[in-house]
Parts: C-alpha cells; structure tokens; sequence
C-alpha cells in the first residue's frame, strides 16, 4: 500500500512541476528541487543535480528524463511510468484545449492579426535562445566550424535534418574513441 | 493509419533531441510540413503557443501539431512518441548507471552534436525570419525595395530581440504584448 502510495504521489509532484513551469528543461530546475528534495525527500540536492545532468545530455527531452530519472530511483519502472505521465499531462490537457480553440478562430479579424503580431516576437525570442545556446555550445575554433556547418548544411544545401543529425551522432562517437585512446 | 505513423515520427524526434526543447525544431519542422500536417508559418504559431504555456516546449509542440493533425488522439500519439525513447533510455541507463562510461560518450555527443544542432536551429530560424519579416513574392512581382520589408513585424522582432536579450523580459509577456501590437498596429 505503500508503494502505491508513493506511485500516486509522483504522479502529482510531476503534474504540479508541468503545470506551473514555463519554457521547459533549465527554468524547471528550481522546482524540481523543491518539491523532490525539499518537500519529499526523495532525493538529495546532489541527485538532483546529477539526475539533471544526465537528463540534459542523453537524448530525449531534458524534462521527461528527469521525470523518468526520479521516478525509476524512487519507484521502479511504475514510478518512472507515473513521474512521466505526470509531467505531459498538463501539457496534453491545456495545448488540446487552446490548439482546438485556435484552430476555431483562426479566421476570425483580431485572432489573425494578434498571431501575426507573435510571429515576429517568436522569430526574436528563436534568436535570443540560440544565443543563450551557443554560449553552452561554442568553445574552441572546431566546435565553431561544427555549428557553421550544421547552419550552411540546413539552410543553404537544404540537407534533410535527418542526415545531419545522424552524421553528427556518427562524428561524436568518432571524436570519444579517438579521445579515450589518447586518454588511456 | 496516421496515430501509428505520428507516434513513430515523433520517437524519432525524441531520439535526436539533445539539449533542449528547441534542438527538436529542425527535425519537426522538417516532418511537419513534408507530411502537410502544419505549414511553415504555423510552426511560429506552434512555438508562440509552446512557449505561453506551462509544461516543457518540446511536449507542448508534440501536442499542438499532433492536434493539428489528427485531433485529440493524434496529440496523445504523438506526446507518447516523443517520450518513448527518453523513458526506455533513461531506464536503462538508471539501471546500469556507470557513471564514468556513459560520461565519456555524453562528452562526446555534447562537444560535436550540440553545436551542429546549435547551428541548425539557427538555419530554421532564418528561414521563419525570411517568411515573417521579408515579402519576397511582393518584391519579385516588382514591388520595389520597401516592399520587400514587412516594417511591422521586423518593429515587433527587434524590440522583443532587445528586450527579451538585453532587459531579460519574461517570454510570455512578450508574447502577450505582441499579439496586443499586432491587433493594433496591423
């Protein structure tokens, strides 16, 4: 009974992390912190961090594979399961209703013009997170020719993303063996 | 059957995903409009929408288009897809946690993959602003010069880009007050 308790309670922490944390991944840490560590108790504020840290450089969404990182330490793969569905459905109730809502009144005069305004503001906002990323990014002349590579490859050879992410996964693999040899 | 081929599309982007809500914007948006599931200039709306909203981005994107797609369903297939692959691989690697291994090929993948994903977000977002703040069709048509810049969007973009960069303005408030501009200016 415990346990299903406890399943119940990530579930809800995760549901209460989604609902109030805007922009995803980095801005979610604070909360996380508070409600697992702080609250619960399910985790130190080392785990945390090195949970994040795993969450941030595997592949997949930084947030769910925090969720999922927390949930399978605490309680198995039903806690992971719990956190993981507590976290998209606040996403999945609120974007059903407003894209159902949208989609409705795209047409209408203001709706129109409102989205319009936005679109120029998103373009802006892009920009503002690439530069936020490239600081993380960016170190040294190779990693620069890496981004100036993955831009030119897009934007200018209209390479499908698919080739680019693949191959840049292929080269990682390359550099740590050739690292690790060098290493050792 | 499309809910199938939503929740495969999106595993894939899940899995190609590193470092962040916008690195899926190169694959979605390439997917998407390919599949005729959400055109070019909706993706800004998607992202507009993504960002105003509580929970992450690359969720509520999966949500929106899936949505846009094939309803109700279609938004859950494609949240389910895009989260499969973090749940399996976290999984395992929660299981197996070797914590010097998989920091080695976590380097790796950070040193080369986020740069090249860095600059291929940068390439979506200069194909966006080409469609938003540039009337090419108006300019190759013979419209002169001015018609090829759209004045108002390129006012909003520029004074959300100082705000949002220099002042650090919260993302939503600058959603909201361009959509007041655009009802006003417009």
């Amino acid at each position: 009974m415990k346990n299903r308790k406890h399943i119940i309670g990530l579930f809800s922490a995760f549901f209460k992390i989604g609902l109030f944390t805007f922009g995803g991944g980095y801005a979610m840490l604070p909360i996380i912190q508070r409600e697992i560590t702080e609250k619960q108790k399910w985790a130190t504020e080392e785990e945390v961090l090195d949970c994040y840290a795993i969450g941030q450089s595997t592949p997949g969404i930084i947030a769910i594979n925090t969720a999922t990182f927390i949930g399978y330490r605490t309680g198995g793969i039903p806690g992971a399961l719990a956190a993981t569905l507590g976290m998209v459905t606040p996403s999945l109730i609120i974007i059903t209703a407003l894209s159902t809502l949208i989609l409705k009144y795209r047409d209408n005069l203001y709706v129109g013009k409102a989205l319009l305004g936005i679109q120029g503001a998103v373009v802006a906002l892009i920009a503002v997170s690439i530069i936020k990323m490239a600081k993380k990014a960016f170190s040294g002349i190779f990693t620069y020719i890496l981004g100036g590579l993955g831009f030119i490859l897009l934007f200018a050879l209209k390479v499908p993303a698919y080739y680019i992410i693949a191959g840049a996964l292929a080269l990682s693999i390359i550099y740590t063996l050739i690292n690790s040899r060098r290493v050792s | 059957m499309i809910f199938l081929e939503l929740f495969l599309n999106f595993f894939f982007i899940g899995i190609t995903s590193i470092g962040g809500g916008l690195s899926t914007i190169p694959l979605m948006t390439e997917i998407l409009t390919s599949k005729g599931w959400v055109i070019e200039t909706e993706i800004l709306d998607m992202i507009a929408i993504s960002e105003m909203t509580p929970g992450p981005i690359g969720i509520n994107m999966a949500t929106y288009a899936g949505n846009k797609a094939a309803g109700i369903l279609g938004g859950i297939s494609a949240t389910a897809g895009l989260v499969a692959p973090s749940v399996i691989i976290i999984i395992i690697i929660a299981h197996f946690y070797n914590k010097y291994r998989s920091n080695l090929y976590v380097n790796g993948i950070m040193t080369v993959v986020r740069p090249v994903v860095t600059g291929m977000i940068a390439a979506v977002c200069a194909n966006l602003a080409v469609l938003t703040l540039f009337d090419v069709e108006s300019f190759t048509s013979g419209g002169g010069l001015w018609s090829f810049f759209q004045p108002i969007p390129i006012l909003i973009a520029a004074v959300v880009f100082i705000a949002g960069y220099r002042f650090k303005v919260h993302p939503v408030l600058l959603i909201v007050s361009s959509a007041i501009a655009g009802i006003i200016l417009m």
